[in-house]
């Protein structure tokens, strides 16, 4: 079966001539929060600079994130647990083999695993074919072993990387979205090799707290206004044409689990449980409703417009 | 007398425009003596991850995870995805909200947007009052290197395309990534375009001269565009609404002392069009629409305005 490019992944039809989604009790934002737990190799294959600061080991890198994990991971715990928010763990599924305090936390609250990868410092780009159906099963073979014999549904690429052919092998391991496209703000149906169903998850880089306050200069309160100037606009636009839509907030035990930072998580997660109309969920959730309600009817109505790439 | 001995390579004047200073030229008057005229261009942009072998890129864009302007490695969609949101969502909402505001609104479609996507092309012609081309795509750009007949080409394909699939007629080009040559202007006349949009030249429309004479350069100003302002400098969303109020207040205070200015104003449906963003959009045009002193009409329009 012949590639397919990154651009014919896509099935274009504008919000404004779609079939409309909803959500399960007349909600119209469905809103998945997904930690970023994350494992970053003390020296990584290759021996790499992980920021081109300092050869590797990197410790002043190494041990910010390590703190993540140590006190951040569990400081956010706490703000999680005090709005019972349901989360979707961007994970680096060396955790579940290495961190298992951490795994059982996660497994206690029912998180739901996205594979981000095995290690934040593996990067899977340019990855030989095979090597990368290896990639997968071993990281369902993580999951079914440490976590609670369930497999993994979605992924973000590690470092946000894949391959021409990260698409089909997904679906071959029973995966069913990618959150590496954030092309929109509903799941998009995107093409595979085999036909078989798979499904972007719309994850984001502006209510992201690494882009926004590690990478950029953005505080705490920006984050917050961001939350909710998106979100807010998002109920309205759904009020108004009906369609629902999704939103994600991203966060990273190594950035908004610094102690400065738990008020504003605490003031998102507040904001979140304030208005009856947002579905606070997991990405799995998403995308099963989207895939037995929607999927079919978006897919023939974007294909029906003869604009398919064949 | 001249000191200065400019090395034989310099081209030290863009070719075609005249010199002109404010306070030295003739004001510029707006019909029923209006001050400001303000213009909306849309920009709907195709980024293309496969890029086609001899295509010219940028070497630096906006736009992916975080703050990396450098091409993205192949592999990652997330520049692709996050201009992609434009076609898909971003568009669609701004244009909801011109019309909400009941401003005249240009869009800019590339070539291999309108061909990739007819219902695009078919729904943005549905909505807009002015179509404007944008070149080939986000990524594959006007640039040195190219031969004068290549880049005719280039601008011939974009504009055939665009003018195909929307069914409408073009009078205005907006190169992507504001990518031209020494000919390009010259090769836009020549192809048929009456406006520009890519300098960010002046406060008032600037007719070239020599070889190019005719054409009309009408400035979108980097401060006043979504892209510059929110990711190239980085301020927040508050404060670029904070700057395009201020920049309203000036020009209107200034054309009493300068004579009438333009506002082209410049936004792109995967950063203006995002949720987050949105409000500024609304809440800028609304605010020009009302105002007495104000005079809002499409580019195309404006280039049009007696100089």
């Amino acid at each position: 079966m012949s590639l397919i490019l990154n651009n014919e992944r896509l099935v274009y039809e504008p919000m404004v001539t779609r079939p409309q989604v909803t959500w399960p009790e007349g909600r119209t934002v469905a809103v998945w929060h997904a930690p970023n737990v994350e494992h970053y190799d003390f020296v990584p294959p290759g021996g790499a600079s992980p920021q081109g600061r300092v050869a590797a080991p990197d410790v002043q890198h190494y041990m910010h994130r390590a703190a993540g994990n140590r006190t951040g991971f569990w400081r956010m715990l706490r703000a999680v647990d005090a709005y019972d928010i349901p989360s979707t763990v961007s994970l680096s599924l060396a955790v579940l083999e290495e961190m298992p305090e951490i795994r059982d936390a996660m497994l206690a609250r029912d998180w739901e695993v996205m594979s981000h990868g095995i290690s934040n410092l593996r990067p899977i780009y340019d990855l030989p074919e095979e090597e990368e159906r290896e990639f997968f099963a071993v990281s369902q073979r993580l999951a079914r072993t440490y976590y609670g014999g369930r497999s993994i549904r979605g992924l973000l690429g590690p470092k946000i990387s894949g391959t021409d052919n990260t698409c089909d092998l997904m679906v071959e391991h029973g995966m069913t979205y990618h959150a590496d496209w954030i092309h929109d703000e509903q799941p998009r149906p995107l093409r595979t090799r085999s036909g078989a169903r798979l499904i972007s998850m719309p994850y984001s880089y502006m209510l992201n707290d690494v882009p926004l306050l590690h990478a950029k200069h953005y505080s705490g309160e920006y984050f917050v206004a961001m939350v909710k100037s998106q979100i807010d606009r998002l109920l309205r636009d759904a009020d108004r044409d009906g369609q629902a839509r999704v939103a994600c907030v991203a966060t990273h035990p190594f950035v908004m689990g610094q102690p400065g930072m738990q008020k504003h998580l605490e003031a998102i997660f507040a904001y979140l449980r304030s208005d009856d109309r947002i579905w606070v969920t997991r990405a799995g959730d998403i995308a099963d409703h989207y895939l037995d309600h929607h999927y079919e009817r978006q897919l023939a109505s974007a294909l029906a417009a003869s604009e398919a790439l064949t | 007398m001249t000191i200065i001995q400019n090395p034989p390579e310099a081209v030290v004047f863009a070719p075609g425009l005249p010199l002109a200073y404010d306070g030295h030229r003739d004001p510029w008057a707006l019909p029923d003596g209006k001050k400001l005229a303000v213009s909306l261009l849309l920009h709907a942009p195709s980024y293309q991850d496969d890029v086609p072998r001899g295509a010219i890129k940028p070497l630096m864009m906006q736009g992916g995870v975080g703050r990396e302007t450098s091409e993205p490695r192949h592999g990652q969609v997330a520049r692709l995805s996050q201009w992609d949101f434009g076609l898909t969502v971003g568009i669609w909402r701004l244009l909801a909200i011109a019309k909400d505001a009941g401003t005249p609104v240009a869009v800019a479609l590339d070539q291999e947007g309108v061909g990739r996507m007819p219902r695009l092309a078919s729904e943005v012609a549905a909505r807009a009052d002015e179509i404007v081309v944008r070149g080939r795509a986000a990524n594959m750009i006007i640039g040195a290197g190219m031969s004068r007949d290549e880049e005719r080409q280039y601008i011939r394909d974009a504009r055939d395309a665009v003018m195909a699939a929307t069914g409408r007629s073009v009078a205005g080009w907006f190169g992507p990534e504001r990518g031209q040559t020494s000919d390009t202007p010259l090769l836009l006349r020549e192809e048929g375009f009456a406006w520009f949009g890519e300098w960010p030249l002046d406060e008032r429309p600037v007719e070239l001269s020599d070889g190019a004479s005719g054409i009309v350069a009408l400035s979108h100003p980097l401060e006043a565009e979504d892209m510059f302002s929110l990711y190239t400098r980085g301020l927040s969303f508050l404060d670029y609404e904070r700057l395009l109020n201020d920049s309203i207040d000036q020009l209107l205070a200034d054309a009493e002392v300068v004579g009438a200015r333009h506002l082209g104003l410049s936004w792109f449906g995967w950063v203006l069009g995002q949720a987050s963003f949105a409000a500024v959009a609304e809440r800028v045009l609304a605010r020009l629409v009302h105002h007495p002193d104000v005079l809002f009409a499409t580019p195309g329009q404006v280039a049009a305005l007696p100089r």
